[in-house]
């Protein structure tokens, strides 16, 4: 296939997306044509991404796609490249979005009567393509153009159910936050085209930017990337909206736009900083480390509504990817190519399997709505009896972010945990002990971040799916119609290949990483470092995950054949649990939800601050309780300590200010007008001079 | 390839036996404190022998999930043991003996069995589930970082269990420095939290108020409960090797095998015999003095790591 034919196709993608825009705008008032309309075209579209982007990827080739439209519209100048950095995340965009795109053939179907269906194909499209054309973007002025597109696209499909009020509340949160961010990043851009005076990504050289300046840009970039990715303490948006939006939309939300911060800070971190202090490093680290332990305890303790456990579990996914970040930039500053390489092919690595198993998990979490019309976890139970199938892929998905081998979050926590080992190992010798206790400190906080993300899913997992159902909606669950289910199962599929087949999966983000850093981490050249290639001879990795997938199917069969024996001379009984010898057990005596995170509550109390609320109303004594109630409020401690303040601080300023400056009297205005003419009068005859 | 896979075989199949022997070393030693006679040092073989012929009771509530985690449970902690040889001369395979897939591996068989505990609706399993994933998350960042300090040695670099044993072999002498005590020391507590052993959890209550495990487990019976029994003896010994071999390598390198399988067994019924000590010594801590405890597991392994690598 030659460049040539790479080009067509990813403009051929291009004409698809707005074919499905348009297509469904124009059947709007037939929903079902409309949605089918919509689906059609962005699946075909997505699956002709990933085709050409797994190819290009895979071949290694260095051919990047470029084009130019050519336009008389002064400084803008169109012009789109795709390189091997772009079409990792086009590839991400185009699994994600096929697999969303089946899933929405039947999941949009509970919107045909109440909503207009048309319009959210318009959106859908759109916002997808606006993606694809961000990724594509090879200058400064293009990034920003489809940055702000893409925010207020996904802003529209989140308020998309905007009778709510919730959903107003949600959309209103995350307009300003991801508003707020953008300021940041044009600030950073802006910094960017003054210093080096260009707009294209290729030809900026760092080495124009004063270091002072550097530092500046960097630390607004961590500020706006950091907003969209929802790292913590800029995150106040993100539970709301993902918990609101519909579940596609939630799903390439979390799986794909979240990402392309991720995107924006690889493109500008090799291609236009081309060097760093170490404390950029050191701060991304901490800020990653700080968001994942705090996204995951409120994931397993502040909510029971699945949509925003998960959204809190992206928090602290973002989290690890920002540590990875942090480490690649502290070895990037120390000079360590290993390390840098290791570093850069853990963020890449656990960007992928996030957004594979996080689309997944959504998409269960909109099956699961789906089929039961709640996403209270304390209202269902014992759904892996009415949607078997669900359940599995869903079970998957949590094996998958749990870290179990070999699924493929284990992969990438793996080789995150290999990179803290090698940045100790590589500055003991140095002598720089505070860097060594802040890697210990952070591996600790890693560890207990990995074992709380266990907790969440057997929360998530063991309350909705096992046990009794605890309301009529849970007792009446349907399993979602086929195309969901296909597409569950096609997540699911690829929750598994990643983990099992993780060297080709490192040989296609090694053509990545050689655009960036020119390393391979795939190399025969690390001979001195043991850590992934031992033994060494072999030149494969110390672990092999497919060997380590056979050596788990050998024992399994040996396993079930010895149960196999036994099963032969044993009988096995069905009978009721043990209720203690009382009466049969009712759903309502199983563990809840608020019961199973409670210990976790209890210990990091700081965090939520729980407050809870029991009213007992009394029969006849003390011993004969008619009623009682329990409520339980957790308190969110970053909003109320960090923006309520300062929020309150902007309202009463602006209050009075009004009152000051804004008097509604006209002659004081023209009194501004001409005391801003004079100064910049001023200015300027200065500046002549 | 055909030497590893006997290897593998053996080393499976010698840790398979052993491993029931040590709580039975426990259980008498309790006994013989509290001034009983006490079941004989190998009651719990004759325990699992009696559990695999048992009929089976199953909960009517119970899914897939019920009957497939005891299995999960027994293969992560035999997954596990096989990437731990017992003796240097056991050293087989070396493409997925990590330290780090150990550890995932005891996650993967976590996972299952306090989904198990929720599977059958009952208030004890959510309960067991709730608390026995409190408990490993507690104690996660004192074993991680035991982990890191005993494979980020400059002539180890390396998390790979061959790659560690070969270092040992010829450092010895190692059991003997201040980092490896103070490791010793923190592995032990988590030995005692995650084998479910008093003060973290009582393993011969029912009582529901302290049950952890034994909550969990409550409604298994027969064969798989068995397998639990079986899992839960062999992740006992991952730890208890750990410690005997990378932590505390004396006699690791004499030459012959028989005897270095002497001295193995020597170590781990040492190591038996203080967690019996402690457990005849403390009385169960509530559930959330825990944390103090995970704390100073903590504080002391990165201790461990300091004294191994910055004060040298």
């Amino acid at each position: 296939m030659s460049a040539n034919y790479l080009t067509t196709s990813f403009i051929i993608c291009l004409l698809l997306y707005i074919a499905g825009s348009l297509s469904s705008l124009a059947t709007y008032f037939k929903p079902k044509i409309s949605n089918f309309l919509s689906n059609i075209f962005s699946l075909a579209a997505g699956s002709l991404l990933s085709i050409s982007m797994i190819h290009k990827l895979f071949t290694a080739d260095t051919h990047v796609i470029s084009f130019n439209i050519d336009n008389n519209i002064p400084f803008i100048n169109l012009n789109f490249k795709i390189d091997n950095l772009a079409a990792f995340f086009l590839l991400l965009i185009g699994i994600v979005t096929s697999i969303v795109s089946i899933y929405s053939f039947s999941y949009m179907k509970r919107f045909f009567t109440i909503k207009n269906v048309g319009v959210f194909g318009v959106f859908y499209n759109l916002f997808i393509l606006s993606m694809v054309m961000l990724a594509a973007s090879n200058n400064i002025l293009l990034f920003l153009v489809f940055w702000e597109l893409m925010s207020l696209l996904s802003y529209f499909l989140v308020i998309y159910e905007h009778e709510r009020d919730e959903v107003q509340k949600a959309g209103k949160t995350y307009i300003i936050m991801t508003y707020t961010g953008t300021a940041f990043i044009t600030a950073a851009f802006l910094l960017i085209v003054y210093f080096t005076g260009s707009f294209e990504f290729s030809a900026v050289t760092s080495s124009l930017i004063p270091k002072t300046y550097s530092n500046l840009i960097y630390i607004f970039l961590l500020l706006g990337f950091g907003t969209k990715a929802g790292i913590i303490p800029m995150h106040i948006w993100l539970p709301y909206a993902y918990t609101e939006a519909p579940s596609n939309v939630a799903a390439i939300m979390s799986a794909v736009m979240k990402k392309m911060s991720i995107y924006g800070l690889l493109r500008i971190v090799f291609f236009i900083l081309h060097e760093n202090a170490m404390w950029w490093g050191v701060l991304t680290l901490i800020i990653g480390t700080v968001s994942a332990v705090f996204g995951i305890a409120y994931s397993v303790a502040s909510t029971t509504n699945i949509k925003r456990l998960l959204s809190y579990s992206s928090i602290e996914n973002m989290g690890i990817i920002f540590c990875g970040i942090g480490i690649m930039l502290i070895a990037r500053a120390s000079g360590n190519s290993f390390l840098l390489s290791l570093s850069l092919t853990a963020v890449l690595l656990h960007t992928l399997n996030h957004a594979l198993f996080k689309s997944l998990l959504f998409m269960g979490a909109g099956a699961v709505h789906y089929g039961t019309g709640t996403r209270n976890m304390e209202k269902l139970g014992g759904l892996i009896k009415k949607m078997p199938l669900t359940a599995v892929f869903i079970f998957i998905g949590c094996l998958a972010v749990s870290a179990v081998p070999p699924f493929n979050g284990f992969a990438s926590e793996y080789i995150i945990f290999q990179s803290i080992i090698n940045s100790i190992i590589s500055f003991v010798p140095s002598g720089q002990f505070p860097m060594v206790i802040l890697f210990v400190i952070v591996a600790a906080f890693l560890a207990i971040t990995g074992a709380l993300v266990v907790f969440t899913y057997v929360q998530l997992f063991g309350i909705s799916f096992l046990g009794m159902p605890r309301s009529t909606e849970a007792q009446n669950a349907i399993e979602p119609e086929k195309p969901m289910l296909a597409a569950l199962a096609a997540g699911a599929l690829l929750c598994i290949v990643p983990g099992v087949g993780l060297k080709q999966i490192i040989k296609l983000i090694d053509n990545v990483s050689v655009d960036l850093i020119d390393i391979k981490l795939l190399s025969t050249d690390w001979s001195l470092s043991k850590f992934l290639h031992y033994p060494v001879e072999n030149g494969s990795l110390s672990v092999s995950f497919s060997s380590l997938s056979i050596m788990l199917l050998v024992f399994i069969a040996v396993v079930s054949l010895l149960a196999a024996v036994f099963r032969k001379r044993t009988l096995v009984q069905k009978y009721n649990t043990w209720d203690c010898g009382y009466t049969k057990l009712n759903p309502r005596m199983q563990y809840s939800a608020i019961g199973f995170s409670k210990s976790v509550r209890i210990i990091f109390r700081g965090l939520f601050k729980p407050n809870r609320d029991l009213v007992i109303t009394e029969g006849a004594g003390p011993y004969f309780i008619k009623k009682a109630s329990y409520t339980l409020s957790t308190e969110k401690v970053i909003e109320k300590y960090l923006y309520k303040p300062f929020i309150l601080a902007l309202i009463n300023f602006s209050r009075k200010a009004r009152y000051k400056i804004q008097t509604g009297s006209i002659h004081a205005y023209l009194m501004y007008f001409f005391c801003v003419l004079i100064l910049m009068l001023l200015y300027y005859s200065f500046l002549a001079s | 390839m055909l030497e590893s896979i006997l290897k593998l075989i053996l080393q499976i199949l010698i840790t398979l036996l052993i491993a029931p022997f040590f709580t039975g070393v426990i259980r008498k030693m309790k006994a013989r404190v509290q001034h009983r006679v006490g079941a004989s040092v190998i009651q719990p073989y004759y325990d699992l022998i009696k559990l695999f012929k048992k009929d089976l009771v199953v909960s009517e509530t119970a899914s897939w999930i019920y009957n497939l985690a005891p299995y999960v449970y027994f293969i992560s902690s035999v997954a596990a043991i096989s990437c731990l040889p017992i003796v240097h001369g056991l050293t087989g395979f070396s493409f997925y003996t990590d330290l780090l897939i150990i550890v995932y591996l005891f996650v993967a068989g976590r996972i299952f069995m306090a989904l198990a505990g929720l599977d059958t609706g009952s208030t004890f399993g959510g309960m067991g589930s709730s608390r026995e994933l409190l408990v490993s998350a507690l104690v996660e960042p004192a074993l991680f970082i035991v982990i890191i300090t005993v494979s980020a040695r400059a002539e180890v670099a390396s998390t790979n269990v061959p790659a560690i044993y070969e270092f040992l072999a010829g450092n010895t002498e190692t059991a003997f420095t201040p980092m490896n005590i103070l490791l010793s020391a923190s592995m032990l507590m988590i030995l005692i939290a995650e084998s479910s052993r008093i003060p973290v959890d009582d393993p011969s209550t029912h009582l529901e108020l302290t049950m952890v495990h034994e909550a969990m487990v409550l409604e298994y019976s027969g064969r798989h409960l068995a397998f639990i029994e079986m899992g839960s003896y062999i992740k006992q010994l991952v730890f208890m090797t750990f410690m005997a071999n990378i932590l505390i390598p004396v006699g690791f390198n004499v030459g012959n095998t028989f005897l270095e399988f002497g001295i193995y067994l020597v170590k781990v019924l040492v190591i038996t015999i203080l967690v019996g000590v402690v457990e005849l010594n403390t009385v169960k801590f509530r559930l959330y003095s825990i944390p103090n405890f995970a704390v100073i597991a903590l504080v002391i392994s990165i201790l461990g790591f300091l004294t191994g690598f910055i004060l040298k």
